[in-house]
């Protein structure tokens, strides 16, 4: 079994009166890749930057490899705990070339210079960018520059890399490129990995783990497929992909199985919830199907909007139930006409029902 | 499992301790150059008795009563309050005349005009105003190459002349704060006010000035702060046309006989708030402005009417403001006399030869020049520490820092260096031996403490332009704080630091209040020997050792640019090179 690498433990943030973190606690193992993952301003990079030692905690403990790194009354400087970081701008040196980018941090450690350069040239060939020692970062296009600074954060061969949305400032191609790229160079090199991104494609793409964060607390993690799959909240099911959320309540439960009373229909999902709970059921555009069978267990619906998207076309219907005006979100590669009524099916092991929050 | 030893945690308490007040040894500095002289000065002005041998630290306000029972004290104020005043107005005219006609000018002629603004700006005010004594005088440059008679500027050495060349003076602050509101006036705004009917002398008065104002406004409160505090103008015109002014009555307070504290520390006082009050009425305005010139969807920049008339006054004010006395000061110093004009056999060297051999010239040369480096290094290496300090490290104490060096940046220059003399010669000194008055040391560090805002001012607007990341990377990776600032921060700001170290140089090469004030007897810097050759009417000598330092100082800038470019050009070069080679070898590729 892993040794447990970094831990957090009750870590409180603030800035003035606002709570950045809240009382977060968390347990990573050695070796793991785990994405930091929420939205703009929910925490996930002020907890990269306590782990790193960037800013100091009000409250709580965080430890590297078995040793408080910061608490309350303490914080390590960032340049004594031994980690990598690649920023989300590259923070390369523009006046250092490649090389002297790179041997930065093995010059802090005082290696000798045979060993400098043997070094370099190693990470270099671990990030493929061999030869390019003497160029200047404005000679490197986007993802060479990226390459570069994770050779720089590589180099001292810390035991933890941080990264803090790396691949936001390339495009699209680059970054789906570079994304199997990253993954492939932190396995060879075998580091725990904390990555920091709002893109949940690359959380679920490349994480081991996924950390869902909101308002400065762990909303839930896990293995991306069960996050993906079993999601605890109507914010994580939203936020790993997209999801048709229904307002209901409890009417009927059997062992896994519950029926919702829910827009004048009753609906059975999964989840244990008590009889009359007020819930939300989650149901992906995928998990539906769009049909002209009257069924019974289907849901009436009227097309107000449609896009062609190629493969599919991307529909806007609403439910035809209660005249709540109640929109949902589906996929299909038919074609239906605007204002066609039809019957969206839906899978009932697929179809959710999670505890409102009443906050 | 996690563990923390009770040693470890000691330490760790002491050290996070230590890092929270990281910034002591900056404030420790700006104490020492700053807070302590002028925090002296104030407590004289309650505590009249305090530099008395048996101290006593009794409030009393006949400091005041004291002071402005002199009536030159009184009638100093007046007078300096009206000059500044009519000054700044004039200012203003020919501040909005040079920055309308330079928006008319193009090319060469704009650069021509722009340099001499420059100069005038940058040019010491004693040079100025000794340059315009010269050329007016009875006797002087004018009456000897245009036969004028005795008398005829008469109406120059009356409040009127100091007045005007006051005026011409300070117009480039004018200039300046006008210049770039001009720049910012889209060209759209006038044209809908042609199009909608109005004449040009019309849209510049309904469209132009209006959007000016608040710039004209700001640029004229800076020329009064300049004008009322100025000490080069007092220290050379004062004595002749027999007008006291405020900043000569503090200097003379401290160096002629009987020295009166408490009347420079009063005077001292009511110059910082008039001049801290003008200077807030800038801040007041700028700040209340209710709309912005500056947009991104704006056309080229506004052009006025008046054709070429703007230009040639504009030409007028800069090259009289600048020719005018530096020609005068040339004139000077070349004429073997003053009565021969410009005959051929009239022009010689021998005035720098008597100024620097048996004037005195030379060690008076030699001390600037050793202070002028000191104040360069140690107001660009200390810029550079503090303003890191400001930029990139969090504590409680860097909002105090701030407001030290703005308040420093208000305080003229008379004002601080009467700090001085009164802070480094208290009698609470004379046990720890640290009665620094009358030392290299003094001086030193009063050039110091005038240098350094601005450096720290520089410097933190260069840091501003260096991402936080840049510095986290390295911090990460196990740099210390001395390695930051020596391999990443100084490399990234090198050229500003180089201008901090350039522009220090400078104003301390040709500094006179803390110059006049401060030297050690028996050795006076190069600006008191120049100050005193003109008072003693050895206006030729004076005249060559102006221009001499003068063009010691062209010379160091010049060389200053010099490095910048030689570095930028290698960088090229290596650039171009390193593209070349790797061309080469992907052809190489290629072909095999």
């Amino acid at each position: 079994m892993a040794n447990t690498h970094v831990v957090l433990n009750d870590v409180v943030k603030k800035y003035g009166a606002r709570n950045v973190l809240s009382r977060v606690s968390l347990e990573i193992e050695e070796g793991q890749f785990v994405a930091l993952l929420g939205p703009s301003g929910c925490g996930k990079t002020t907890m990269l930057s306590a782990i790193a030692g960037l800013v100091p905690i009000e409250e709580g403990q965080i430890s590297i490899g078995g040793n408080v790194v910061s608490s309350a009354s303490f914080t390590l400087p960032p340049e004594e705990r031994k980690i990598g970081m690649v920023f989300q701008d590259f923070a390369l040196w523009p006046h250092l070339t490649v090389f002297d980018n790179i041997a930065f941090g093995l010059r802090v450690r005082k290696m000798n210079k045979a060993a400098i350069v043997k070094r370099v040239e190693e990470v270099l060939e671990q990030v493929a960018l061999p030869g390019y020692e003497k160029l200047f970062p404005h000679q490197l296009s986007g993802g060479q520059k990226q390459r570069v600074a994770i050779a720089r954060a590589l180099a001292p061969g810390p035991a933890l890399m941080l990264m803090d949305e790396p691949l936001s400032s390339l495009d699209a191609g680059l970054r789906e490129q570079m994304r199997w790229e990253l993954r492939r160079i932190t396995q060879e090199a075998q580091i725990t990995t904390i990555y920091v991104t709002h893109d949940q494609t690359e959380a679920l793409s490349m994480a081991d783990h996924i950390v869902l964060m909101h308002n400065g607390v762990v909303e839930q993690q896990g293995a991306p497929e069960p996050m993906y799959k079993r999601p605890h909240t109507a914010f994580t099911a939203t936020f790993l992909g997209a999801a048709n959320l229904l307002s209901g309540r409890v009417i009927r439960r059997t062992a896994g199985r519950v029926a919702i009373s829910c827009h004048g229909v009753t609906m059975e999902g999964t989840e244990e919830q008590d009889l009359g709970d007020e819930v939300t059921l989650v149901i992906r555009p995928q998990d539906m199907v769009m049909t002209d069978c009257d069924e019974a267990r289907g849901l009436p619906v009227i097309v107000r909007q449609r896009a062609y998207h190629g493969a599919q076309w991307q529909y806007r219907l609403e439910l035809a139930t209660d005249g709540s005006g109640q929109m949902l979100e589906c996929w299909s590669p038919v074609e239906w006409a605007t204002g066609s009524q039809i019957t969206l099916q839906y899978d009932v092991e697929r179809c959710l029902a999670v505890a409102r929050k009443t906050s | 499992m996690t563990t923390l030893s009770n040693n470890r945690a000691r330490y760790e308490r002491i050290a996070r301790r230590l890092r929270a007040v990281g910034a002591t040894p900056s404030l420790l500095i700006l104490f020492i150059l700053m807070i302590y002289p002028m925090g002296t000065l104030l407590l004289l002005v309650a505590f009249p008795h305090a530099f008395d041998m048996t101290p006593s630290f009794r409030f009393s306000l006949s400091a005041f009563s004291g002071t402005f029972s002199d009536p030159g004290n009184a009638s100093a104020i007046v007078n300096s309050l009206l000059f500044g005043v009519l000054s700044a107005l004039l200012a203003s005219i020919l501040g909005v005349i040079t920055a309308i006609g330079l928006a008319r000018t193009r090319g060469i002629a704009r650069t021509i005009l722009r340099v001499c603004i420059w100069v005038v700006f940058f040019a010491p005010s004693y040079i100025i105003a000794q340059g315009w004594v010269i050329l007016m005088q009875d006797n002087g440059i004018l009456a000897q190459l245009f036969h004028m008679p005795n008398g005829f500027s008469g109406w120059f050495f009356s409040p009127t002349g100091l007045v005007v060349v006051m005026g011409f003076r300070y117009f480039p602050f004018v200039h300046f704060a006008v210049e770039q509101a001009i720049a910012n006036i889209g060209g759209e705004l006038v044209d809908a006010a042609r199009l909608s009917g109005g004449k040009p002398a019309r849209v510049l008065r309904s469209v132009i000035l209006p959007l000016l104002l608040p710039a004209l406004l700001a640029g004229t409160s800076i020329a009064f702060a300049e004008g009322f505090g100025d000490f080069g103008f007092a220290a050379a015109i004062t004595p002749q046309m027999q007008i006291p002014l405020l900043s000569y009555q503090i200097y003379a307070a401290l160096s002629q006989a009987p020295v009166n504290f408490s009347a420079a520390a009063v005077l001292s006082l009511v110059l910082l708030v008039v001049t801290g009050m003008a200077l807030w009425l800038q801040f007041f305005i700028l700040s209340r402005r209710g709309f912005a010139t500056i947009s991104t969807s704006q056309r080229p920049s506004v052009r006025m009417a008046g054709g070429k008339l703007w230009v040639v006054l504009a030409y007028g004010i800069a090259l009289g403001s600048l020719i005018l006395p530096m020609g005068a000061t040339l004139c000077a110093a070349l004429w073997k006399n003053m009565t021969s004009g410009i005959a051929s056999n009239n022009w010689t060297f021998q005035h720098f030869n008597h100024a620097l051999i048996t004037g005195g010239g030379m060690a008076a040369l030699g001390n600037s020049v050793a202070y002028a480096l000191i104040s360069g290094f140690a107001a660009a290496g200390l810029g550079l520490l503090i303003s890191f300090q400001m930029s990139f490290v969090k504590t409680a104490l860097n909002r105090v820092l701030s407001i030290i060096i703005i308040g420093s940046i208000a305080v003229p220059g008379v004002v601080m260096a009467a700090g001085f003399v009164l802070a480094w010669n208290g009698v609470w000194l004379i046990p720890l031996h640290l009665v620094l008055y009358g030392t290299p040391v003094c001086l030193s560090l009063a050039y110091i403490a005038g240098s350094l805002p601005y450096s720290i001012r520089l410097q933190m607007g260069a840091l501003s332009q260096v991402s936080v990341n840049l510095l986290r990377a390295a911090q990460v990776l196990g740099a210390k704080r001395l390695r930051l600032l020596r391999v990443i921060v100084f490399p990234l700001i090198r050229g500003t630091v180089l201008s901090t170290w350039l522009l220090a140089f400078i104003g301390t090469f040709f500094e006179l209040p803390a110059s006049s004030l401060l030297y050690p007897p028996g050795q006076p810097p190069f600006p008191v020997l120049i100050a005193a050759k003109f008072n003693a009417f050895l206006w030729s000598q004076g005249s060559a050792l102006t221009l001499l330092g003068m063009t010691i100082l062209i010379a160091v800038y010049g060389l200053g640019q010099l490095i910048v470019r030689i570095r930028a050009w290698r960088i090229r070069t290596w650039r171009v090179a390193l593209r070349v080679e790797k061309r080469v070898s992907s052809m190489r590729v290629e072909g095999s």
